[in-house]
């Protein structure tokens, strides 16, 4: 991932979660740890995809249980190109 | 004796007058039932759609479903306006009027309330409790009030599918559901 996208992704984490940037560590899971919800989930993937100008797959994206996963979705979708 | 007699019909009595329940989605005679006396009012229903609220406002003619939507029950339609009472004044006879549109392969979630003007994109997922006005994409998740498109519906859709808690359970009677769902506590 270049270093553009996981500032973005994890700036725009921070801002849709109200958490501090530094708090925000690729283990922390999404329901468990951040208590977000599948409608919280679907508007976080957006804002993601609008941080990174990148469509997430659903499928993997619903898969992504905590930041690294997301982290490492981008990752890999914008290596596919 | 006694007791246990008037106990007993005071119990037949109370199940007798409860209200019908409303039809459960694998009911597909009750579904069509419900179906046709809307149609009746005037709303216009594609196919293969399971409707649980009878709210369709003094204009049910206003609403249109596509096919294969689900509704809630206590889900609002409304098709007017009713702060045209402003006008009053100057214009005694004045009511405003909005049409209502759901897409193909819409779900509405419990007691959301569609205001006059709303069309809905096809493939979208209304969340509970929404309070919508506006237009809005196909494949969008409606949420707040006022609603704001917040996602993808087909994100929601593979989330509800990998979800522990979705089970495969629609068949089962109450009492096997009951049984399924106390032995996962």
């Amino acid at each position: 991932m270049t270093g553009d996208d996981e500032g973005r992704v994890l700036a725009a984490l921070a801002t849709e979660l109200g958490r501090p940037l530094e708090a925000l560590r690729p283990e922390l899971r999404f329901a468990d740890d951040l208590g977000v919800d599948s409608l919280d989930f679907v508007r976080l993937v957006m804002v993601v995809e609008e941080a990174t100008d990148l469509r997430l797959d659903d499928k993997a994206a619903a898969a992504a249980r905590d930041i690294g996963a997301l982290l490492a979705l981008v990752q890999r979708t914008r290596l596919e190109g | 004796m006694l007791r246990v007699i008037r106990r007993a019909l005071r119990r037949l009595r109370k199940s007798t007058t409860r209200a019908p329940a409303p039809p459960r989605p694998t009911d597909l005679q009750s579904t069509e039932q419900t179906n046709a006396a809307l149609r009746a009012q005037g709303v216009s229903i594609g196919e293969g759609c399971v409707i649980y609220s009878r709210a369709f406002s003094t204009e049910p003619y206003l609403v249109t479903l596509g096919n294969r939507v689900g509704v809630s029950g206590g889900v609002k339609f409304l098709t007017h306006d009713g702060a045209a009472w402003m006008l009053r004044a100057r214009r005694p006879m004045a009511q405003v009027f909005g049409r209502i549109q759901v897409g193909d392969d819409c779900y509405i979630g419990e007691n959301a309330l569609l205001l006059p003007g709303t069309v809905i994109g096809a493939g979208s997922i209304v969340a509970a409790g929404a309070v919508v006005r506006g237009r809005f994409a196909e494949n969008s998740v409606i949420a707040g009030n006022p609603a704001k498109a917040v996602g993808r519906a087909s994100l929601l859709v593979e989330l509800l599918d990998q979800g522990a808690d979705t089970l495969d359970s629609l068949h089962l009677s109450a009492a096997e559901r009951r049984a399924l769902l106390e032995a996962r506590a």
